[in-house]
């Protein structure tokens, strides 16, 4: 037996039956032993990157951390972004690279880089192993801290020569300890009785709801709550899903481009209840205007997180279902309809459906987002999964689909990374194969990882791959346009036919510029049994609205451009 | 650099490598200013203790103290008043000439424990050790231009009472 053994032996302890890796000089001995444990899926994207955010969308639809294996040197350094990525979006991933072998470590040998000294502010911990004895212990270690308290990647560095070395026994620890980890303790009732008296007696209270929702598996404590208390909820872009938007208390998205009356109402609200998010600058606006006349209870597993970016009346540190139960147990009923009316009043003017050609400077026949994004759901029966990109598209596919589960929409949210929505989409896909995964992105981020199509082609992988295609890195295009005269620097793309290199990849593919071909096409991705490629044409110049001009307070969230 | 916005926080921590990049990149990234680290055992085995300094506002403190707190390895840290303290500091300090010298051994208003070790030619090599306050009094008494040809500081250690 070997340390290559160990690692793999390792793994299947923690029950990992996927890899998403890729070889290199520094991996050949551990991968030589990959025969020997058919347990374990190994799957091979077309850059690092792409393996980082397969594990890590890979960790958002099974709850278990994703694990992601490169090379040392320019194989670790492409693990970066997606790290980053699972890092700022509180996703558990355990990334394992190989390091040059130990006696060349610190010598600047071929291929060799301090990947410890680089991932380490994007990571909750991490490892370089010297001695292969102390891999089994490190793996438990490791899986141990990616998924419990705030889930986040640890990364594990391993020289390769520890591959090679020979090993009698295989003893995989029972027990864990890690005297300076920190778990929340019992959610202090104090703070519970301290947050029912502010809901007791707040007149306009708000609820928002981010990723922790999810994370904590929360959805049926919340939801108690909003019904009982009749609390008008909202989420973020991470918490889409923590309750679902038929419910007739889900106000929506909040932020940037969340809706309207969703910032009017937190804008105007006097308690703001918020469980398992951040405060990030992306939902609070202008932070000095943020809950200025609100009180603030804020839930969430990481004590650095409360009080960070706003002030906090009443703080609860631990886990947002554990504070939601014991919440619930207090029985407080009210209703608020007054409230309530008021944001329905706030929504019927600025309803999406109303401010749709708002968005659009000129009468075209060119096909709207908007509209593709709602066929799907429609077609769908509103249960695809969502992998998007980053920019307008994201935002088009979060405001125009109606999410009613928890993990039906994989979004890069902390990070912002485009690229994002392909590597997802496989490992979304993997981990739950009978998810209908659906890849939604723009031309830009297409291209920042188009190379996995090869992996989608490789494994005839199911997914329905849709391109927004406006010829422009629309989001910048549009922060160009409104803010800076339309002077559209760099923004322009000159493509190839997307189709056409979808078509090289032998993925069934179209270009569709009809309201009536969206239709079909749609329709024939709905029933397609591999993967299938639609790229839009849609307006170059078409805009995301609501939005809220950076640097403005939520109330000043605009609806018309 | 006034007393006021200077914070003491003393880290204890699992002796293991990396821990004081951790802790010191972790402050740059949050933009907190450092003014003085020191690390060092405890009389608890594999348990280091740091001391830091920072030259910040209270109101800062709270964030940056839960955020060091998840470090995998700090297993306790506490913002200190310095009244609930004690601390000390060195400083090698070789001074130009012997009135200087004398006059920093033979003050009679800050309380520190001064001596000679040693002299270079006319130059005195002192050795100072006091609390933090009264260590910056008597630096502060000196012109490092005209009186001053070396210093090295240890930066403050601390002990929790
Ligand atoms: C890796 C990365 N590089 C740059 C950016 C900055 N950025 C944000 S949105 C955007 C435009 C995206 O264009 P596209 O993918 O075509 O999508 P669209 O906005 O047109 O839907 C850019 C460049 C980013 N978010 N991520």
């Amino acid at each position: 037996m070997t340390g290559a053994d160990i690692l793999f032996k390792s793994l299947i302890k923690e029950k990992v039956d996927t890899i998403f890796g890729y070889p290199g000089g520094a991996t050949i001995p551990l991968h030589d032993k990959l025969k020997d444990y058919p347990q374990i899926r190994h799957i091979l994207p077309r850059n690092e990157q792409g393996a980082a955010m397969a594990a890590d969308a890979y960790f958002r639809v099974t709850g278990r951390p994703g694990v992601c294996l490169s090379t040392s040197g320019p194989g670790a350094t492409n693990l970066l972004t997606g790290i980053a990525n699972a890092y700022m979006d509180s996703v558990g991933m355990v990334a394992i690279t190989c390091q040059v072998a130990s006696p060349f470590v610190g010598t600047d040998a071929f291929q060799e880089v301090d990947i410890i000294g680089m991932t380490q502010p994007i990571v909750k911990h991490s490892y370089f192993v010297d001695n292969i004895n102390d891999l089994p212990r490190i793996i438990k270690e490791a899986f141990y801290l990616a998924s419990t308290g705030r889930p986040r990647p640890v990364h594990i560095d391993i020289p390769v020569d520890l591959f090679k070395t020979e090993v009698n026994k295989f003893n995989y620890p029972k027990k864990i300890s890690l005297s300076g980890y920190k778990l929340p303790k019992k959610i202090s009732s104090k703070q519970i009785n301290k947050a029912c008296s502010l809901i007791r007696k707040s007149a306009r209270p708000v609820i928002l709801a981010g990723h922790g929702v999810i994370i904590s598996r929360a959805s049926e404590e919340l939801k108690k709550l909003v019904e009982s208390v009749q609390i008008p909820t909202m989420t973020t872009l991470l918490g889409i899903g923590a309750i679902s938007e038929k419910h007739s208390l889900n106000f929506g998205m909040l932020g940037m481009h969340g809706m309207a009356w969703a910032n009017y109402a937190v804008h105007n609200a006097d308690l703001i209840i918020g469980i398992g998010i951040r405060f990030d600058d992306r939902i609070t606006g202008k932070i000095e205007e943020f809950a200025r006349e609100a009180n603030v209870i804020h839930i969430d597993i990481d004590s650095a997180e409360i009080g960070k970016n706003t002030l906090v009346d009443v703080p609860i540190l631990g886990d947002c279902k554990e504070a939601l139960e014991k919440i619930n147990k207090k029985n407080i009923k009210k209703s608020h309809k007054e409230w309530i009316g008021k944001i329905r009043q706030w929504k019927s003017k600025t309803d999406l459906n109303l401010i749709k050609t708002e968005v659009r400077l000129k009468k075209s026949k060119t096909l709207m987002a908007q509209d593709i994004i709602e066929e799907i759901d429609r077609q769908t029966k509103g249960k695809a999964t969502i992998v998007n990109d980053v920019g307008q598209n994201q935002m088009w596919s979060a405001q125009h689909f109606k999410y009613t589960k928890p993990g039906q929409l994989l979004s890069s949210g902390g990070l912002g990374c485009m690229g994002y929505s392909l590597p997802a989409s496989i490992g979304a896909k993997f981990g739950d194969p009978k998810a209908d995964v659906w890849a939604i992105m723009g031309d830009g981020g297409l291209q920042m990882n188009i190379q996995e199509l090869g992996t989608i082609m490789e494994h005839k992988l199911p997914i329905k791959i849709i391109v927004l295609n406006n010829g422009y890195l629309g989001m910048v295009r549009q922060w160009q346009e409104l803010f800076f005269d339309k002077n559209y620097a760099t923004t322009k793309l000159t493509n190839p036919k997307f189709y056409k290199v979808a078509k090289a990849y032998e993925i069934e593919s179209y270009r569709i510029r009809t309201f009536k071909d969206m239709k079909e096409k749609i329709s024939r991705a709905v029933k397609a049994n591999g993967p299938i490629f639609l790229e839009f044409i849609i307006g170059s110049e078409d805009n995301v609205l609501p939005m809220l001009p950076p640097g403005n307070k939520l109330g000043d969230t605009i609806v018309k451009r | 650099m006034s007393v006021e916005n200077q914070q003491i926080v003393i880290i204890k921590a699992e002796n293991k490598p990396g821990v004081l990049s951790k802790i010191s990149s972790l402050c740059r990234r949050r933009r907190y200013n450092i003014k003085s680290l020191t690390a060092g055992t405890t009389h608890i085995k594999n348990i280091s203790q740091v001391t830091l300094i920072f030259s910040e506002n209270e109101d800062r403190m709270e964030n940056i103290v839960n955020q060091i707190d998840k470090i995998v390895e700090v297993v306790s840290i506490k913002l200190v008043e310095s009244k609930d303290i004690i601390d000390k500091e060195l400083v090698l300090l070789v001074v130009k000439d012997d009135k200087i010298a004398d006059k920093i051994l033979k003050n009679g208003i800050h309380n520190v424990s001064a001596r000679v070790i040693n002299t270079v030619g006319k130059c005195f090599v002192l050795e100072i050790v006091g609390e933090g306050r009264e260590v910056d009094h008597i630096l502060g008494d000196l012109d490092f231009e005209k009186d001053v040809v070396k210093m090295a500081r240890s930066g403050l250690v601390a002990l929790e009472l």
